[in-house]
């Protein structure tokens, strides 16, 4: 009886963990995308187009659940500029040569954010779950394949994405990116994790806009900090005048 | 630690090997079972040794102090200090000369360099804490030498002229008092009006037109600022602040803003058939020889007191995700308008149209065609800034469904009436005093009026919206320009705008054409026959819409700004034929009532903060339109470039 019992259990196995559906993964993804309670970020940004000089910025993050604030620090020009993401439908910009806070409206989203191959609505994308359906494509030993599409009433600039997500830190290893038209238009590279405690975050981001001649945006992480203590008040119009 | 106690240990070793020889002894003595002892040496007796050792160890530990511990270091707050700065260059070329006024009052924008600017900004920030220091100062070296004399030639600060700007010098101090209370003091800019360039709720500091290119730039100015945050983790976007101005700061007004005094058709006051009488009896004078100048212009500033402390107020906050404020200004419009005049003739100017410029002698008759004045009826004018209440309500999200973002601005002025008063000299037949603004044969009577305290409003309603990420469009319908003030507009039309003026006449001794004699209207209260006026709203309407084209990756970055004005122009004259003042409308794409700004440029960014750029601004119209009015400053070409650290 009990060989019998072991037998069923062990034909069970792969049943449930087949079981991952589109939906439970990107689920654990944002779980494990939101662990944090807040992560501070330094990062260089290299910006590189055939035929031209690569073009660095370097630039600082606070992420703390949906909401997310940018400063840049180089080069000269932008150099106190602050982004501030509060929610999806709800971004502001601080441009310090005009000494005013402006509220971006979502039709802005689809534009690059700050001259790099990241549209500001991949940069405002915190969690994938709240704007996209998922459903799982395929499946190995070491990542699941996803297809991730808009939902009915988000704003989003994509049509659709394929996401390949790794099974070890549960995060996107690459993310293609569709247009409307289904036409593969960016890619995004996520490579060289570490964590902290059961935080994991990528090293390197990079994403290559197919559009433009293959130019590329690189975001390497120089400092990481987890749960910080950073106060919501930081991620406030507030915050950004100061 | 474990290194000390392995030590101690070696070192007590011998020791217990001695107390062990001791002990030994003393058993000896008295132990009859001596063999077996002997034959039980080994083991058992170390093992007692060992416990005793480790007894011993135990005490010494117990008795050795544990070393103190090192005290925890509370993290200390760093000074973190930041700075940046800016080399900047700017070269503009008039490509077209404007001027106004008369031979005898001409002044002159040439064709020729405009401005030959080279800008160092200097920002420095300090903050440790909750507590931040800035200061922000532009050296401006413009250019262009200002000696013309012999001292001058021999001052360095007019041959290499040198301004600062202070654009910041402020210390903010955060979470001051308890978590959500801001406070900054100091030389600083409160920008409240989400209105792009144009915003009728900016009211704390004063306008900065100095640079054309640069619309809507405003000047920092020394005040205290609070903003009370009640839930800072929980509604940040609700913020209260309260803002006092000690001291009032004027608008900066372009250079070319002095050819306005060459217009003195623009009689500034409301009341229309006092605006004739005055257009008939100059140009009566004009033709008596006399023509009428603005010799002087002096400005009454509001006095530094208490009841002069501009004072405002604002409550922001996020509902239904659109940000919305409102708010109260006291204080004063930055822009000044005449309280007083003061006319008298100067026959120091009598002068004839083909007079040879100083110092050469004019050799020979005037031609009999050849205009010549016996001198001119100067005018001082006093200006003053008009006290004013503003209402200021912002609004700004966007447009769920189409992603169109949109921002209102709307101010609601309550402004105190200012009048003129009018006086003058003996000036031909006009007796000295006060002038009889009824006509009753009396000095004075009630004194015309230059801002009549009829609420109202300007506003500003822009909508913004992206195309495939690299053209952004931006469409605004300003009402109310910056430097307009009034009641007067669409909604209410009460109050012009006096853009020209004459009086179409002869006199006696001419020959009749037709027009009336000026003697009759500037003498006989007839002047509604002679005088004509070009007029427009005193709130006019604008259509401002600019598109942003980025290219090679943000690194190009072609943009046109232009601003339509809507309002259109009035012609007011006597129809001799129909016996009747009439009005022609001219519509504002008309060939009469046309008037734009077009403002292209082209800027690239070649990374690391190095940026140059080149444009035009074209300022189109006739000359009694806004924009193509000489004071304006007329058309430049420009080339900039500059260097970000």
């Amino acid at each position: 009886m009990r060989t019998f019992g072991l037998l069923v259990a062990l034909l069970l196995i792969p049943t449930f963990a087949a079981a991952d559906d589109g939906p439970s993964v990107l689920a654990k993804m944002d779980e494990s995308m939101s662990r944090a309670v807040d992560q501070y970020f330094e990062y260089e940004v290299v910006n590189e187009e055939k035929g031209r000089d690569p073009k660095v910025m370097e630039l600082d993050v606070w992420i703390k659940g949906p909401m997310r604030l940018t400063e840049f620090q180089a080069p000269g020009d932008m150099k106190g500029t602050k982004a501030l993401v509060r929610a999806h439908d709800q971004m502001y910009i601080y441009l310090p040569a005009y000494n005013k806070v402006r509220r971006v409206a979502s039709s802005m989203t689809s534009g690059g954010f700050m001259g790099t191959t990241f549209s500001n609505d991949d940069i405002s994308t915190v969690l994938y779950g709240p704007v996209y359906e998922g459903s799982l494509q395929s499946e190995t030993d070491t990542a699941w394949v996803l297809v991730l599409t808009p939902k009915a009433d988000a704003k989003t600039a994509y049509g659709k994405l394929v996401m390949t997500v790794s099974k070890k830190y549960i995060q996107p290893d690459t993310i293609e990116y569709f247009n409307r038209k289904d036409q593969h238009v960016k890619t995004e590279t996520r490579s060289g994790y570490t964590c902290e405690g059961d935080v994991c975050n990528a090293e390197s981001m990079k994403m290559v806009d197919h559009t433009r001649g293959d130019a590329s945006t690189e975001l390497v992480r120089r400092t990481w900090k987890v749960n910080t203590g950073v106060g919501d008040d930081e991620f406030s119009v507030r915050n950004l005048q100061n | 630690m474990r290194t000390l106690l392995l030590s101690l240990l070696l070192l007590l070793l011998p020791t217990a090997a001695y107390a062990q020889e001791g002990d030994d002894d003393d058993s000896a003595e008295g132990d009859d079972d001596d063999s077996a002892a002997e034959e039980d040496l080994g083991p058992p007796e170390w093992e007692g040794h060992i416990d005793a050792l480790e007894s011993e160890l135990e005490a010494l530990k117990r008795s050795l102090e544990p070393p103190p511990k090192p005290r925890a270091r509370r993290p200390l707050p760093k000074l973190k200090l930041d700075v940046g700065g800016r080399i900047s260059s700017d070269i503009r070329f008039r490509v077209k000369e404007v001027a106004i006024g008369d031979w005898y009052d001409r002044r002159t924008l040439p064709v020729g360099f405009d401005r030959n600017e080279n800008i160092a900004k200097l920002k420095i920030a300090a903050e440790i804490s909750r507590f931040r220091g800035v200061v922000e100062m532009d050296f401006v070296l413009t250019g262009f030498p200002q000696a013309d004399d012999l001292p001058g030639l021999s001052d360095r600060g007019q041959l290499q002229p040198l301004r600062i700007e202070t654009h910041a010098a402020y210390i903010h101090a955060r979470d001051l008092l308890f978590k959500g209370l801001d406070v900054r003091l100091g030389q600083q800019l409160v920008q409240w009006g989400v209105g792009d360039q144009f915003n009728p709720t900016n009211l704390l500091n004063a306008d900065d037109l100095e640079d054309t290119l640069l619309f809507g730039e405003q000047q920092a100015n020394l005040m205290a600022r609070i903003d009370w945050t009640p839930l800072p983790s929980k509604a940040p976007n609700w913020t209260f602040s309260f803002v006092a101005v000690p001291i009032f700061r004027p608008a900066l007004v372009p250079p070319s803003g002095e050819l306005a005094i060459a217009a003195t058709d623009r009689l500034p006051w409301a009341e229309e058939e006092l605006r004739w009488r005055v257009h008939s009896e100059q140009e009566f004078a004009k033709q008596a020889g006399l023509p009428t100048i603005v010799g002087n212009v002096l400005v009454d500033t509001p006095a530094v007191n208490l009841r002069n402390v501009q004072l405002a107020a604002r409550m922001a906050a996020t509902v239904l995700n659109q940000d919305l404020a409102i708010s109260f200004y006291r204080g004063f419009d930055d822009f000044p308008v005449p309280l007083q005049n003061y006319s008298a003739v100067d026959n120091t100017y009598a002068a004839c149209e083909n007079d040879p410029p100083f110092p050469e002698i004019r050799d020979g008759e005037p031609d009999e065609d050849e205009d010549c004045i016996d001198g001119v009826v100067s005018t001082t004018t006093t200006l003053h800034y008009p006290r004013v209440h503003v209402l200021g309500f912002n609004l700004t999200g966007e447009i769920p469904g189409i992603g169109l973002g949109y921002r209102l601005e709307l101010g609601v002025f309550f402004p105190n009436e200012t009048q003129i008063a009018l006086h003058n000299d003996t000036i031909l037949i006009q007796a000295a005093g006060e002038y009889d603004y009824d006509g009753d044969g009396e000095p004075g009577g009630p004194r015309p009026t230059i801002v009549s305290n009829k609420p109202f409003a300007k506003w500003v309603l822009g909508f913004d919206y992206m195309i495939g990420g690299v053209v952004m469009l931006n469409a605004m319908w300003v009402h109310g320009n910056v430097n307009e003030f009034g009641a007067g507009d669409f909604l209410q039309p009460v109050g012009w705008a006096v853009r020209q003026g004459a009086a179409v006449g002869r006199l006696p001794a001419d020959e009749d054409d037709g027009t009336p004699l000026l003697t009759d209207c500037a003498l006989n209260g007839e002047y509604a026959t002679c005088a004509q006026e070009t007029l427009r709203p005193k709130l006019a309407d604008y259509l401002v819409f600019g598109m942003d084209l980025n290219f090679a990756r943000n690194a190009g970055l072609i943009r046109i700004f232009t601003i339509f004005d809507l309002s259109g122009y009035t012609v007011q004259g006597y129809d001799i034929a129909a016996g009747e003042r009439t009005n022609t409308f001219h519509a504002p794409f008309s060939e009469e009532g046309f008037s734009a700004v077009i403002y292209p440029s082209i800027n690239w960014n070649f990374g690391y903060g190095f940026e140059l750029g080149a444009g035009a601004l074209f300022q189109l119209g006739k000359s009694h339109t806004v924009f193509g009015d000489p004071a304006a400053g007329g058309s430049v070409v420009f080339v900039n470039g500059k260097y970000s650290f």
